[in-house]
């Protein structure tokens, strides 16, 4: 039997007519709009069970506890933690990135090794065995740098650098060394901490309190609590700095004055205040007194800054007249300020007496270490970074033979970049333990890649700026994405290896000891109830269930203590003579002013890649950044809105796109950090420039310590 | 042999310059195919389109080309339905006209929406409260309208008639042509009202919003009256720029002369009612949302220029060439019928991009729209298309009847 | 104007205090991962990304020093009477639901961007390409939204999903779903906010504190005399602030 053409064409045909009459094409047809959503390309949503755990923020500085969603098992998102007292709830867009940042395309992958220009993946027993090796041979000349300003990994990193031979031991420059050198000038002890929650008038000296200083989400909550929604502010916050940023954008009144200016500001409201009759028992009050009334008298200070002294006096009338006042003083970029005006700053809280109190500055104890030959906070935070490399760069310092580098990227992340950049070549053999390929990863001869915080055991002790002593944990809810691993084990593994004795085996029993020496301390609670502010305001601290407390730590808790430590605190007026003088202020000049956002990450995140799209175009377009200046100024240099410009100073120069931006005061231009990144991936790398490559480091008469908050710069 | 394809005594260009011309036509084609493709493989990220503009250059195209299609339905309306007989001697012209402006903008508009497999969900999940939707219908079903007043046309081609079935389909066709000029005529209104519709019901952008009679914002009107003047007038162009090319004479003058005069009757019915739409625009709408008529222009691309030569220049002055006796004079009649197709195209740019990038949030700015190679290639392409199909009607479909008698030697 | 506002039992409603608000980004990276929006390695194109939640910078537009400046976020106002739903030719996005939550289907919704066109907030988004995630970042995604493909339109949902869970909660735990407590149905950005500049609730429900908040003489909504009558409130004490909420005339 044949089938002919026709008979053929007409079994289509019908076939194809009577599908018509079938359900067939109609459930096709209108199942489009399911395959039109699913197409193979579209990734899938993972299915199970929805859970939640709690942990520690480790990439964002103010050290929230987090909430962390899990889908059968797998951490999704970040959320913060209500029950942690620097998080209440609240988290940073940073501190947000941690469950996503597992993922990041700059991870470092593997145990790299530097060959050529690039690198090679090699195992963590080849890594083993070259780093016992070279640090064998460099004994005696091993420095360290590290970022992480609260891990209990400091103490391993320490101790073990100490016993082979410590070149130093750094830190990364933070408001928390700045801080450490003012108390201690002061003859203090302790590290300074803020009580926001019971302060009434907060008198900000620079300090990026919401964004970038010290417990910035907790400050805000605590901020947030003081004005309840749709009701008459509690709390009275004034903000002085060169720029309205995003602290003082809240604040009750804008004080504009130039970084550099702040502890003439400080001195000048000291005047008022004394004059008004205020006086101190503490060390030193004469001497200040005659400081203060010699040459920070209303005239002498608007000369300096340009404040009329009306509003100096309102300043001193509103902290005299608050019934819990507080003096913050701070980098507006968070780093680089001198001592001098942080010891300024604290003088005002001596004259109100808002030293241990609440709703002031406590001197908090630091927490007992429990590596043997570790260092003290208050040891590693003496050392000075910036000083030390610039002596390198310049041949005054002897290199050291080895560097470790820890949670941070110095070739970024310090001023006078090129300089610091230059010193790192000169040290011939360098291992970062960096979660990412960051710039200083990219330089290292070997990139042993740190768990990041969802991976790992590691802890958070006190970051700077808590008004309380507070220690919470983080714990690994996931297997490492990739081949890391965590850098205190890998610390233990290798000083087993070279046979230097750090007591313990692996990281989390130095965790346990650490959380058992907590547990034995007296005052110390767990956060659950009352909180560390409640019982500074009075609310009796209730007793620390001693055996549980690292499963309640584990359990996303914080353990707290509200307390201080006994030495007085001086007004160091000598200091503050030489540091700090109400001079005229200069024509013409413009100074360079940067800020920073945690949205842009720190040195060692980069940008986070969902943070990307909350910069908005007024700080990056395409490849360019902004800087901001006000009109007046734009008008004196002759640049205009959109334009690009070169800043240049002190030899380095960059580039950026000109943003007219009122709320910067005049002869100040005010530039973005965290932008202009080499290393990195594609939401990171080439975006904008990295402003801090043209802050020069300037030794702080009187004390001393490197500064660089601020820069003289050429605009064309 | 190619020349026995021709209509019954005319003559035509050689083949080879035909050919020629149309690989011309071709290569802007084949351009614009190639970025629809790109297009449709990429998704319309590939275009200059955005958050702020999610409508652009396509649908200004869409609507421009809409409009000018009018010719089409208008001119069939009054031919069959009002009886005006003369007309059927450039009729053919406009329905070729209608058809490639219609089958165009569908191509555009496949092209613009974001899920094409989805575009017929307007029938399947239509929502009767939006202007959309109706567009989508009418926009559809008179476009099948145009094919089936193309068709005839074509099984009219001297070849092709020969065969006796599709000569009596043709036939029979000529026969029910005036219901399909009705519904087209109604489908048509309906349409081009729901395009301006889609503006005006936009309540939140007062550039675009208007009240109105009913459920029609007064843009519904207006649409329909700017389609009908513009419509006759671009089939004019279309004729006289054909005249000029083939050499040849194609109507008659008077023919010409009448599409032009209706053309510029509408025009003044529409200059009418959209001076006094202004007006209401101007004190009604603009104060009530808070805004100014100087709020609703910016630097050069949305200045005010724009809008003088829309309401004045292609408004005034065409109406003047169009209906006084300067429209004897070609020169006369060609600027008049060419200013209203440009004030309609204005028209449908500022409705579709400058309604949009009027700020209307109190804390945001003008924006500025530029259309990229992937807009304009395919944009191109539907012009190339329309060459093509209209060179290619031209040479081989007895389009004109009045061009035998017009070239007699 | 046109159109009129429906009314539901249950309005769900946010009140943003801005002057709380630092303009810090968390609640726009919040609802980023909430709601799988992809990253965005070109985000600087502001006129190009997604963001769901936007933080607009206000300016009282005076030179220094008398400048002020101020943040607003700016979810979906949801409004009472939206602009954008009419508008939709195939009602993928809807007003029609208890709460009054904006409704946004993606598998129904065609890409026209008529819905764009016609909200004045800028609220709506098209996908203009297919969302691509950095490899192993698909693991992160929420399973509470569905990831969209590109070619359709997308915005702030007020995180209906979180509805269902705390309704599913209430129901779980023998409480009415339809009266549920206040903070039983929050949204990420709300949630994470460290200023605590944001408030969500039923703007009806008389337990709930927005309730009594949208009352406050300083709260005001956008565009509101475009009768788009909106579900989002915003307050501040700054009267240019305020002002900034709406279009004058010099007169007025
Ligand atoms: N890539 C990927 N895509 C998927 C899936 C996947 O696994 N991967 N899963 C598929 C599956 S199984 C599902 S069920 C879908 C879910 O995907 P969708 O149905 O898209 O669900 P959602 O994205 O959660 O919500 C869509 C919108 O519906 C609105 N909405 C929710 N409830 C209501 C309501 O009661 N009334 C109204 N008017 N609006 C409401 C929300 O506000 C939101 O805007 O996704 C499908 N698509
Ligand atoms: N609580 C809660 N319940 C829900 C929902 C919710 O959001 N919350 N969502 C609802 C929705 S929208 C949906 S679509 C459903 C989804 O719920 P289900 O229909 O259960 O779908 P899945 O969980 O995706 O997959 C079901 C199982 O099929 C297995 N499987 C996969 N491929 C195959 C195969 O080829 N053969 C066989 N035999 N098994 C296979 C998978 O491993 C999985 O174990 O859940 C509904 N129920
Ligand atoms: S998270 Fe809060 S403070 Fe930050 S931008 Fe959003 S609303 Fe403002
Ligand atoms: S804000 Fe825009 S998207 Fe949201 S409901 Fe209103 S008009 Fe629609
Ligand atoms: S883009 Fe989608 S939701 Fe918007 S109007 Fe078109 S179909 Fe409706
Ligand atoms: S959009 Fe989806 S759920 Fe709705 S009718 Fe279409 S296929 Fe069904
Ligand atoms: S309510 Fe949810 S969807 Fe809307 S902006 Fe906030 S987080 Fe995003
Ligand atoms: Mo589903």
């Amino acid at each position: 039997m044949g089938l002919d053409r026709r008979a053929f064409l007409g079994l289509v045909a019908g076939g194809a007519v009577g599908t018509m009459f079938t359900p067939i094409p109609w459930k096709l047809l209108d199942d489009v709009s399911i395959w039109t959503q699913n197409w193979s390309w579209i990734p899938r949503v993972p299915k199970g069970q929805i859970d939640y755990v709690t942990t520690t923020s480790k990439l964002c500085p103010a050290g929230e506890g987090l909430k962390i969603m899990r889908v059968a098992g797998n951490p999704i998102s970040a959320a913060g933690n209500p029950d942690h007292p620097l998080s209440r709830g609240g988290v940073s867009a940073l501190a947000r990135s941690e469950v996503y940042m597992l993922y990041s395309p700059a991870r470092v992958k593997s145990p790299m090794k530097k060959s050529g220009k690039g690198f090679e993946p090699i195992t963590w027993e080849q890594a083993m065995l070259e780093m016992a090796d070279k640090l064998g041979a460099a004994k005696g000349a091993v420095a360290c740098v590290s970022g992480d300003g609260t891990g209990t990994v400091n103490e391993l990193l320490s101790a073990f650098v100490g016993k082979l031979g410590a070149a130093g031991y750094f830190m990364m420059p933070s408001e928390a060394a700045t801080a450490a050198k003012a108390v201690k000038l002061m003859g203090g002890k302790g590290q300074a901490g803020y009580d926001f929650e019971n302060a009434d008038t907060v008198l900000v000296l620079g300090a990026d309190i919401f964004e970038t200083w010290g417990t910035s989400t907790r400050n805000r909550k605590a901020f947030g609590d003081s004005r309840p929604v749709g009701q008459k502010p509690k709390s009275d916050y004034i903000y002085v700095g060169p720029t309205r940023n995003n602290t003082a954008a809240v604040c009750d009144q804008w004080i504009p004055a130039a970084t550099a200016d702040l502890g003439v500001v400080a001195l000048g409201i000291a005047w008022h205040l004394l004059r008004a009759g205020a006086t101190s028992a503490a060390p030193g009050f004469d001497t200040f007194k005659a400081v203060v009334n010699g040459g920070f008298g209303p005239e002498d200070v608007k000369r300096a800054t340009g404040i009329a002294p009306e509003v100096l006096a309102g300043v001193a009338k509103a902290l005299a007249s608050a019934k819990a006042p507080l003096v913050v003083t701070g980098s507006p970029c968070g780093q680089g300020l001198g001592a001098a005006p942080v010891i300024a700053g604290m003088s005002l809280n001596l004259l109100l007496g808002r030293v241990n109190k609440p709703g002031g500055v406590y001197a908090l104890p630091e927490l007992a270490t429990v590596v043997p030959g570790a260092m003290t906070r208050e040891a590693m935070l003496a050392g000075d970074l910036p000083a030390f490399l610039k002596g390198v760069a310049d041949g005054k310092t002897p290199a050291p033979k080895a560097l470790l580098v820890y949670d941070a990227n110095p070739a970024y992340g310090l001023p006078e970049t090129a300089t610091m950049a230059k010193a790192l070549e000169k040290i011939p053999y360098k291992v970062s333990f960096s979660s990412f390929l960051d710039e200083t990863a990219a330089m290292c001869d070997l990139v042993l890649p740190n768990s990041l915080t969802l991976e790992r055991y590691d802890d958070l002790a006190t970051p700077y700026g808590s008004g309380f002593c507070v220690y919470s944990l983080t714990v690994p809810y996931q297997k490492p994405v990739h081949d890391t691993r965590t850098t205190g084990d890998v610390i233990l593994t290798l000083a087993r290896k070279m046979s230097v004795d750090l007591k313990f085996d692996n990281f989390l029993q130095v965790l346990k000891e650490k959380v058992a020496t907590l547990a034995k301390a007296s005052g110390g609670f767990v956060a659950k109830d009352v909180m560390p502010w409640q019982v500074a305001a009075g609310k009796p601290a209730p007793a620390l269930a001693g055996g549980d407390l690292w499963k309640a730590l584990t359990s996303g808790y914080a353990w707290t203590m509200v307390g201080q430590v006994q030495a007085t605190l001086g007004f160091a007026p000598e200091v503050l003579a030489k540091a700090i003088k109400a001079g005229k202020a200069p024509e013409k000049a413009v100074v360079l002013a940067p800020y920073a956002q945690l949205r842009t990450g720190t040195p060692t995140t980069g940008i986070p890649c969902q943070d990307l799209t909350t910069v908005p175009d007024t700080e990056l377009i395409g490849e360019s950044t902004f800087v901001r200046l006000n009109s007046a100024t734009a008008k004196a240099l002759g640049v205009k809105k959109g334009a690009t410009v070169k800043l240049t100073a002190g030899g380095a120069s960059c580039e950026a796109k000109v943003h007219i931006f009122e709320s910067v005061m005049t002869g100040v231009v005010s530039a973005p950090l965290g932008f202009g990144h080499s290393a990195f991936d594609v939401f990171s790398k080439g975006k904008g420039a990295n402003y801090l490559s043209l802050l020069s480091v300037v030794e702080e008469p009187g004390t001393g310590l490197s500064t660089w908050a601020a820069a003289d710069v050429k605009i064309a | 042999m190619e020349k026995t394809w021709y209509p019954e005594g005319v003559e035509r260009c050689g083949l080879g310059k035909f050919m020629g011309w149309l690989g011309i036509w071709a290569v802007v084609g084949l351009l614009g195919v190639l970025s629809m493709l790109w297009v449709f493989y990429r998704g319309i990220g590939v275009t200059g389109l955005d958050n702020y503009f999610g409508f652009g250059l396509w649908i200004t195209f869409d609507l421009a080309v809409i409009a000018l299609g009018a010719g089409a339905f208008f001119t069939g309306l009054i031919r069959y339905i009002i009886g005006l007989d003369e007309l059927k001697n450039i009729i053919n012209l406009t329905v070729i006209k209608g058809f490639l402006c219609y089958s165009g903008a569908m191509l555009i508009l496949s092209l613009d929406v974001g899920q094409p497999l989805r575009a017929w969900f307007g029938y399947w999940h239509p929502n009767v409260h939006s202007m959309l939707t109706e567009v989508i219908f009418c926009i559809t079903c008179y476009l099948l309208v145009l094919i089936i007043e193309y068709v005839p046309l074509i099984l009219e081609q001297k070849q092709l008639n020969k065969i006796p079935f599709l000569h009596n389909l043709a036939h029979q066709m000529h026969v029910v042509m005036p219901l399909f000029a009705g519904i087209g005529a109604f489908l048509s209104t309906f349409h081009q009202g729901s395009l301006g519709g889609m503006y005006g019901v936009m309540f939140a952008r007062p550039y675009a919003f208007r009240e109105g009679f009913f459920i029609w914002p007064w843009t519904f009107f207006l649409f329909v009256l700017s389609a009908i003047a513009s419509g006759p007038c671009l089939t004019v162009l279309i004729c006289g720029f054909m005249e000029k090319l083939s050499g040849r004479k194609l109507t008659t003058y008077r023919i010409k002369s009448l599409m032009a005069k209706i053309g510029g009757t509408m025009l003044l019915i529409y200059t009418v009612f959209k001076y006094l739409d202004t007006w209401a625009w101007i004190n009604g709408v603009l104060p009530k949302a808070g805004l100014t008529f100087d709020q609703m222009f910016y630097g050069l691309v949305y200045g005010k220029w724009l809008f003088f030569t829309e309401i004045v220049l292609c408004l005034l002055v065409p109406v003047v060439f169009l209906l006084t006796p300067l429209r004897k004079k070609p020169a006369f009649m060609y600027s008049g019928a060419f200013l209203a197709c440009v004030g309609v195209v204005i028209n449908r740019y500022v409705f579709t991009v400058q309604a949009l990038a009027q700020p209307v949030l109190p804390f945001t700015k003008w924006e500025i729209y530029t259309p990229n190679w992937a807009e304009w290639l395919t944009s191109f392409m539907v012009i190339a298309y329309g060459f093509i199909v209209m060179s290619l009607s031209y040479r081989y479909l007895p389009i004109f009847p009045q061009e035998v008698g017009l070239n007699k030697k | 104007m046109s159109g009129h506002s429906k009314e539901f039992p249950i309005t769900w409603g946010m009140v943003i205090d801005i002057d709380k608000c630092t303009g810090c980004g968390a609640c726009m990276a919040s609802c980023q991962t909430e709601n799988n929006i992809e990253p965005q390695p070109e985000a600087s194109n502001k006129l190009r990304s997604t963001s769901w939640m936007l933080v607009y910078e206000l300016t009282n537009d005076k030179a220094f020093p008398d400048h002020d400046i101020a943040f607003l976020p700016r979810p979906c106002q949801q409004c009472g009477n939206p602009p954008c739903v009419s508008v939709c030719p195939v009602v993928a996005t809807d007003k029609n639901e208890d709460g009054g939550i904006v409704s946004q289907v993606y598998p129904r919704c065609i890409g026209c961007r008529y819905c764009v066109a016609a909200c004045p907030y800028h609220v709506r988004y098209f996908g203009w390409y297919d969302p691509v995630w950095p490899e192993g970042m698909e693991k992160t995604l929420s399973p509470l939204t569905s990831v969209r493909p590109r070619g359709v339109v997308e915005k702030c949902s007020f995180c209906h999903h979180r509805w269902n869970l705390a309704k599913d909660a209430a129901r779980a735990s023998g409480k009415n779903p339809d009266n549920l407590d206040d903070g039983a149905y929050v949204t990420a950005c709300v949630q994470n906010c460290p200023s605590g500049a944001l408030s969500f609730g039923d703007l009806k429900n008389p337990k709930h504190k927005v309730h009594e908040l949208i009352k406050n003489p300083n709260a005001f909504r956008l565009l509101q005399r475009l009768g788009t009558n909106t579900q989002v409130y915003y307050i501040s004490r700054r009267e240019w602030v305020r002002k900034l909420g709406d279009n004058y005339l010099k007169s007025e």
